[in-house]
């Protein structure tokens, strides 16, 4: 879904690699008082696209592309909800934290706009 | 929720004027409040917010905006701002005929503006009509449609046709 190249390994098909590991998952509660507003999903998208690993989120059945700003903000996770961030792929262990923090931030900003 | 549950008919605007020019070409940022200030003036034209209230709503919009570009990319944007004028989450929808430049996300130039103000105090109508916003956008046929309208009638009949998650 993220629609970022796996690039090459020289190992052919997909069948021949060995398992990898299982993807890492993560239950977030969003207590920003906007919820998963615009700015914070465009901050999270951004960071997502950082690294090589597959970013999803979940809100209940919904999920997202946590590469996509737009299909962050078609989740409408409303303030003091809780989602599942999974992360999948070689560098998934250092995304999950950065990501997550990004979605539980306060944010401390002006929530007046 | 579907844009013609806060879209207001009376505030589409079918051809934003083109930007006062100022020296060689306006800058983005003079772009953007020229595009904000003609929504906003045509919500107040249409009987929504003060005279008084129309250029601190044009500033909000602005502030927001200097926080990171709303041109969400394929020619669509959603200046939007939380200002306590608004007693309810309303907004307008605006084309331009040849394009603007709006800093993109794809770095394409802006044909469909939908711009929203809400009540401080409401962020869960905020999030739908984002979500309503962007779901209807994602779909290229209706935006072609939308972009061939004319009038701000042939705008409001292609919003209350269309299917909600258009």
């Amino acid at each position: 879904m993220s629609g970022r190249a796996t690039g090459g390994t020289g190992l052919g098909p997909r069948e021949a690699l060995p398992p990898g590991p299982a993807p890492l998952r993560r239950v977030v509660r969003v207590v920003n008082p906007l919820g998963l507003h615009f700015r914070v999903a465009d901050r999270f998208a951004r960071l997502a696209k950082q690294y090589a690993c597959a970013v999803t989120v979940w809100n209940g059945e919904a999920r997202a592309d946590g590469t996509s700003l737009t299909d962050l903000i078609m989740l409408v996770v409303m303030p003091d909800s809780e989602v599942v961030l999974e992360v999948d792929g070689p560098d998934a262990p250092h995304a999950l934290g950065p990501l997550a923090d990004v979605l539980a931030s306060p944010g401390g900003e002006d929530y007046t706009i | 929720m579907r844009l013609c549950n806060f879209i207001v008919r009376d505030a589409i605007i079918p051809a934003l004027a083109a930007p006062p020019p100022r020296g060689d070409a306006p800058t983005v940022p003079a772009v953007k409040e020229a595009v904000v200030r003609q929504m906003v003036q045509a919500l107040h034209a249409a009987g929504h917010f003060r005279a008084a209230d129309v250029d601190e709503i044009v500033g909000a919009v602005m502030r927001r905006e200097q926080l990171g570009t709303t041109g969400i990319g394929r020619h669509i944007a959603i200046p939007h701002s939380r200002h306590p004028a608004a007693d309810r989450l309303i907004g307008t929808l605006a084309l331009s005929r040849d394009g603007l430049p709006f800093d993109s996300l794809d770095g394409e130039p802006v044909y469909v503006f939908v711009l929203l103000v809400s009540p401080q105090d409401r962020p869960g109508d905020h999030l739908r009509a984002l979500e309503a916003v962007v779901r209807t956008m994602r779909n290229d046929d209706f935006v072609r449609q939308l972009r061939a309208c004319q009038t701000a009638d042939d705008i409001w009949a292609l919003l209350e046709g269309a299917a909600p998650g258009w």
